[in-house]
């Protein structure tokens, strides 16, 4: 065999190896166009709406009043909810595992969509409201949890649960800032919503669920803002705050309907 | 031989060229693609441990380059007006010269001193608490801290984003046309992870090409004499002169500054702090996590007769006898400390501002 027929006869492979490859691509490409079809599985958009005492959120304004008695404005809000599970009526459990970021002053950042969801009768829903310690150990990430959306701490690697940023008027009637940055480890607040019986198939592709931070500053634990009006998580005096939040959340997630 | 040696380079070209149309599967075919940067050889020198570098970021000549400009340049602070290097100068193992609290940009002081750069690649756990959990980690917390540079990431970023050189160093050390957060984490730790040093007089002595006096022989003595000095304990001798844990060296019984506490909350942890590496000490006065000793005899006198018997002081120190040192004692142990300054460190072009 002399080199020149060599060469021709492996060119010839590549050749016929690139033009499979290249049409391969094709085939791939209709595959996933019908990937979506396919009988028991779909994916599953969830919207959060953000609310206080029922009302949606609008920023700037004092228009909000808690349990407390304190009336009080959102400028910023902000938090993370991780690791969606959805538990099946079987007891089965599904876990996303996924870190989402939710604005509460850009709708674009209040859903998001997990694929490939089994269609079939679900009964909870349960996930973090922060961001799982494995996670939560390094800010060398992109997405959502990209430190760049300043939900990061600086003195501590690690993100910021939760953030309320404001004003309210205290018991002698001021206008005070109310900075709340809720978040380490130890406040991992795990979000658990019992429900009677959801069910989502082709028809019910929508999940939709409701935060209210009225309810978060209410149940168990009521939360006065008069001198209590500045945590960073920091300081040993953020330690009562930081568990009565964390008790908190699970009541201010509602499950409201799959459609 | 030929026609196989031939057959197999064209197969390679063939399979080569199967994994470039795979990816076109999902990209537009790139032909100048990123294949990374040209890979950066560190030299680490004898009697230094093995440094463990991340997977995700190999240190590249382009990458420890830019790390280095970056430290240097003040666009990374708000005002542009404060690097990396304002705090932490070369010529002092980089701290900030001898102040004891370092002002930020707003003219705000913080409450620590600002830590000795020095072999932070063999380290895992990084500010005098171990708050920022990796070197990559730790870059955005100056960035950031309101008594520091006070920037926003997403400002710094923009900044860099729309800069006439960045751009193009960003894309040589690790591709992709936007600078995003990771990259400029990782070119900053790159750079700090080559500023090794291991060539003082001590290290010289060590590889046999220096001698050591009486009296600082005489001092690594003391300084290893569990009745004596027992510094060895926590700042152990050879290599990195800390065990990088986190101690209570008896400063205080009440504490300002909780230490480790802010980051675990564990009552045990009151009052830790990370052990620093006594390399360069002599250069970089004052001491401790907030600066409150001027001198290296007032350190020395700490732990002879200074130190209190608070409820988590370490029992190194909880059992040793006051007044074990003789003055003569700390001197040598001090003349000892001085054998660890590494002068071609705090003048290593390397590592000077571009
Ligand atoms: C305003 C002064 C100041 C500036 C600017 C500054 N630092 Fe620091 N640096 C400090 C202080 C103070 C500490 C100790 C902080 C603490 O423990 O809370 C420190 C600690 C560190 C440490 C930890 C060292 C160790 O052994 O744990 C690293 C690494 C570091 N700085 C790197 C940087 C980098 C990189 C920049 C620029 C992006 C920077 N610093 C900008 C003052 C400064
Ligand atoms: C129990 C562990 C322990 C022992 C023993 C110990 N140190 Fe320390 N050393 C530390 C810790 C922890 C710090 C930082 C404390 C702080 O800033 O709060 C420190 C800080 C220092 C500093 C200041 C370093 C700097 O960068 O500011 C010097 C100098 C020092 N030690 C020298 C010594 C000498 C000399 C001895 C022996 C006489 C000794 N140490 C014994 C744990 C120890």
């Amino acid at each position: 065999m002399n080199i020149y027929s060599s060469i021709n006869k492996f060119a010839g492979i590549t050749l016929i190896t690139g033009a499979i490859l290249f049409s391969s691509c094709r085939t791939k490409d209709k595959i996933n166009g019908i990937t979506p079809e396919i009988k028991n599985y779909g994916s599953l958009t969830v919207k959060v709406s953000n609310e206080a005492g029922g009302q949606p959120i609008t920023f700037g304004t004092m228009s909000f009043t808690n349990a407390a008695g304190n009336k009080y404005s959102v400028d910023l809000l902000k938090y993370f909810v991780s690791n969606f599970t959805l538990i099946r009526n079987d007891g089965s459990e599904r876990n996303f595992g996924n870190y989402k970021l939710i604005d509460a002053s850009d709708t674009s950042t209040c859903s998001f969509t997990l694929d490939s969801v089994a269609n079939g009768s679900y009964k909870a829903i349960r996930f973090y409201l922060g961001v799982d310690s494995l996670h939560n150990h390094t800010v060398l990430n992109q997405g959502d949890l990209n430190p760049i959306s300043g939900m990061v701490w600086s003195w501590n690697t690690g993100y910021i649960f939760f953030k309320h940023e404001g004003s309210y008027i205290n018991d002698t009637g001021t206008s005070k800032i109310l900075l709340y940055h809720f978040g380490t480890d130890a406040a991992l607040s795990t979000v658990d919503i019992p429900i009677t019986q959801f069910d989502i198939n082709s028809n019910k592709k929508t999940l939709y669920i409701k935060f209210d931070l009225n309810s978060l500053y209410n149940a168990p634990n009521t939360i006065n803002f008069t001198g209590n009006n500045f945590h960073q998580s920091t300081e040993l005096s953020d330690r009562i705050w930081l568990g009565n939040l964390r008790t908190n959340f699970s009541s201010s997630f509602t499950f409201d309907k799959v459609q | 031989m030929k026609t196989n040696k031939l057959s197999i380079i064209i197969t390679a070209a063939a399979l080569l060229l199967s994994t470039v149309v795979i990816d076109a599967c999902k990209k537009d075919i790139n032909p100048d693609a990123f294949t990374g940067g040209t890979p950066y050889l560190l030299i680490i020198p004898s009697g230094l441990p093995k440094m463990d570098i991340p997977a995700n970021n190999p240190l590249t000549v382009e990458g420890v380059a830019l790390g280095r400009k970056l430290f240097y340049d003040p666009i990374l602070s708000a005002n542009r007006t404060m690097s990396c290097a304002s705090c932490h100068n070369q010529s002092y193992s980089f701290t900030d010269s001898n102040k004891q609290f370092s002002t930020g940009i707003d003219g705000i002081k913080g409450t620590r001193n600002a830590m000795n750069l020095v072999n932070l690649g063999f380290q895992k756990k990084f500010f005098w608490d171990g708050g920022a959990a990796d070197l990559e980690s730790q870059v955005i917390g100056p960035i950031q801290n309101p008594v520091e540079m006070h920037e926003s990431l997403a400002n710094a970023i923009h900044k860099l984003n729309t800069d006439s050189v960045y751009p193009g160093l960003f894309k040589k050390a690790f591709g992709g046309d936007t600078i995003n957060t990771s990259m400029l984490m990782m070119a900053i730790a790159q750079f700090e992870r080559t500023m090794i040093s291991g060539n003082s007089k001590y290290d010289q002595y060590v590889r046999g090409v220096a001698t050591l006096t009486a009296q600082e022989l005489n001092g690594k003595q003391l300084f290893e004499d569990a009745s004596k000095g027992d510094c060895t304990h926590c700042h152990v001798l050879g290599s990195t002169f800390s065990d990088f844990e986190f101690k209570n060296n008896g400063l205080d019984s009440i504490y300002t500054d909780p230490g480790r506490y802010k980051i675990t909350l564990l009552a045990s942890d009151s009052g830790k702090f990370k052990t620093p590496s006594l390399r360069n000490i002599a250069l970089t006065a004052p001491y401790m996590h907030d600066g409150r000793f001027t001198t290296l005899q007032q350190c020395l006198d700490h732990y002879n007769t200074g130190f209190h018997y608070g409820a988590h002081l370490d029992p190194v120190l909880s059992t040793a006898v006051k007044g074990r040192m003789t003055a003569q004692d700390m001197t040598d142990i001090i003349a000892f400390l001085n054998t660890l300054t590494d002068t071609a460190f705090i003048n290593n072009p390397a590592f000077k501002h571009p």
